[in-house]
């Protein structure tokens, strides 16, 4: 009995230390932003504490605004789709290597967090530049006469985010793979399951919580990505971060970069909460099938 | 052994807190606090430059390095309590500072070497005072333009002909290269800063030539890698750009005028340390250094004593008589509009 109320004791001391780092750094910066988004701006007396909602009605009229942050969202399920597609056999790959091979793989995969955005948008550009590799490569094999700019769209920024955030995908489901019980498998294979119905019906189902964690993950990086839209889009493909930048940075206006900043949290915020409920529903009616099927006959493959 | 452990991390608790208020308390005494350029320049300033202030003087030059606008958003941040001394910035972000009280007035009998400055670079109100001048023109690859049978550009309303398509990087409005093509398309078409209308009509055919609109008005990359013929920068950058690159690149004054463009320094409202402040900033406009930026950071020189030999002032806006021939934008008008200009820019050029 004493000895469990100094654990609970113990328990709540070390918590103390973890609420206050994000108090300080997290919730104190976020509720500052908030309120900083209902101030004013004025050029001659900078940040006035006169709070209203101007801010965001002048964005919700604004279509141009509108336009951004579709760009931002879309592009952004983009890159988490090819993320899945290219990261989920990279997963696979990387749990079945070991030793210097496994070490190989994570390397390449990390390179892109490790080197600085602008020697990365330079790699791209002597990639995809007109003068380029792929365009050389191209001209010289006579498959286009004039070269093609392949930098500077929506195109490029998807691949730019994709080479930067597949390794969040990776790293997720290689560890949900990680604890999928082979038995499991090899049970399915010794009744008869081809490899591919043993990966559909018991490793596939059993990985998609690493698939989901790293697709929120992909996302709201994508969602926040400032430096390679910026490099490899340029300024005619904006983001949402890109016109944050410019309010707050080369026009002073703090004001209306937290409020559209507010807003990116709140689009990224909604979209994660679609994705969860929906997910939860799901939860739900497998759970309710797996008590209704249990009710009608002798327990199979239970835990699944 | 488990006390200890909790001993060492106190200690670094607190070696740390210490450090984080050691530059406060330190500031007051033989600190003084720096705001300018980074990169080459602050390897310039750090290791060629300011030593011989801090020795003569017994002071720290601390060196926050960060960009023009950077150090106003610091300084509005910091208003109530200062930490910088001195900043350098372009003269438009200056402007803006200077108009949001940030900056301190200085005149001749607090710096005494800005009587030997011309004219053109004392900044308005006495806030503030330029210590290079820089010109806006248009740059271009000479040898591209001949292996391609392209005439090189003479004026501003040349970035909109054809032959240049797909050919020009420019910067976005929101750096300086690209707002001053905006004004002195305006000015080259029956405008001014007054009336944008003419620029922003020009610009949609410039824009049409336009590969890419960069954020910043770094440039090298483009010409390294054969995208770009021009752009719209300043004979500083590029003889810099054309010193590290061995590239050859040509700058034009267009006919139609090239904007000025002057970084500055300033002396900070209630920083610190205002009397080595002062100091740091008379040091830097002297007849050494000025001829010094000259040398090293190919910067036309403000100090009129300064007598350049030939060699170092080929390719420079040097005297007052290069100087008059500029255009010195209005800043007071361009800050007022800018949020409207950039938000018709993000819609009409960049879209």
């Amino acid at each position: 009995m004493h000895k469990n109320a100094l654990t609970t004791r113990g328990w709540l001391l070390l918590l103390v230390l973890p609420v206050i780092a994000l108090g300080l750094l997290y919730v104190l910066p976020v509720f500052n932003l908030v309120r900083i988004s209902f101030a004013q701006y004025d050029p001659k007396l900078g940040v006035i504490p006169d709070y209203q909602i101007s801010n965001y009605v002048a964005l919700f009229v604004d279509v141009f605004y509108f336009e951004v942050l579709w760009r931002t969202i879309r592009v952004s399920l983009l890159v988490t789709l090819f993320c899945a597609v290219l990261g989920y056999p990279i997963a696979v790959y990387l749990i079945r290597s070991s030793g210097w091979r496994q070490t190989g793989i994570f390397i390449v995969l990390l390179m892109p967090l490790v080197t600085s955005v602008t020697v990365m948008s330079y790699g791209w550009l002597i990639l995809l530049g007109r003068n380029g590799v792929i365009n050389t490569i191209a001209s010289g094999l006579g498959l286009i006469d004039v070269p093609r700019q392949f930098m500077y769209n929506e195109t490029a920024i998807v691949v730019g985010l994709v080479h930067v955030l597949v390794v969040f995908m990776v790293i997720s489901i290689a560890a949900s793979l990680q604890s999928v019980d082979q038995t499991w498998v090899r049970a399915a294979r010794s009744l008869g399951a081809t490899p591919g119905v043993a990966f559909r019906a018991i490793t596939l189902p059993l990985s998609l919580p690493g698939l989901r964690t790293g697709a929120l993950l992909v996302f709201v990086l994508s969602m926040s990505a400032y430096a390679t839209p910026t490099l490899l889009g340029g300024t005619r493909f904006k983001f949402l971060s890109y016109l944050v930048y410019q309010q707050a940075i080369s026009l002073y206006n703090w004001p209306r970069g937290a409020a559209m900043a507010v807003m990116l949290l709140i689009a990224t915020t909604a979209l994660l909460a679609l994705v969860s409920i929906y997910s939860q529903i799901r939860t739900i009616r497998a759970n309710r099938r797996l008590r209704e099927a249990q009710a009608d006959g002798p327990a199979q493959v239970g835990a699944v | 052994m488990k006390r200890m452990k909790g001993n060492t991390i106190a200690l670094m608790v607190a070696s740390a807190l210490a450090a984080s208020v050691a530059p406060g308390t330190a500031s007051a005494a033989g600190e003084v606090v720096f705001g300018c350029w980074g990169g080459a320049s602050q390897a310039r300033f750090q290791e060629r430059m300011l030593p011989p202030f801090e020795k003569e003087h017994n002071v720290t030059v601390r060196y926050v390095p960060g960009v023009s606008t950077y150090f106003t958003s610091q300084m509005q941040a910091q208003r109530n309590a200062p930490e910088l001394d001195v900043v350098c910035q372009d003269d438009g972000p200056q402007s803006v500072a200077r108009e949001l009280g940030l900056l301190a007035p200085m005149d001749e009998t607090l710096v005494p070497n800005l009587s030997n400055v011309v004219a053109a670079a004392r900044g308005a109100e006495n806030v503030g005072v330029g210590y290079g001048l820089i010109a806006m023109g248009i740059v271009y690859d000479p040898e591209a333009l001949e292996k391609a049978g392209v005439e090189p550009p003479k004026s501003w309303n040349d970035l909109a002909d054809p032959r240049f398509k797909g050919r020009i990087v420019m910067s976005s409005i929101d750096a300086t290269p690209g707002l001053f093509t905006l004004i002195m398309l305006s000015k080259a078409n029956g405008g001014d800063e007054n009336n944008v209308d003419p620029g922003f009509e020009k610009m949609k055919e410039v824009s049409a030539n336009v590969i890419e609109f960069t954020k910043g008005a770094d440039f090298s990359q483009y010409f390294q890698q054969g995208e770009a013929w021009v752009t719209v920068w300043t004979n500083s950058e590029m003889a810099r750009f054309v010193a590290s690159s061995g590239l050859k690149l040509n700058f034009v004054y267009p006919e139609e005028g090239a904007p000025i463009v002057m970084p500055m320094l300033s002396l900070v409202n209630n920083g610190p340390n205002r009397d080595m402040a002062l100091k740091l900033i008379d040091y830097l406009m002297s007849d050494e250094m000025q001829s010094f930026f000259a040398r090293e950071s190919r910067i036309g020189p403000v100090n009129q004593n300064v007598v350049l030999p030939a060699d170092i002032a080929e390719g420079l806006t040097y005297g007052e008589e290069a100087v008059s021939k500029l255009d010195k934008p209005d800043w007071s008008v361009i800050n007022a509009n800018r949020p409207a200009w950039t938000e018709r820019w993000n819609r009409e050029i960049e879209r």
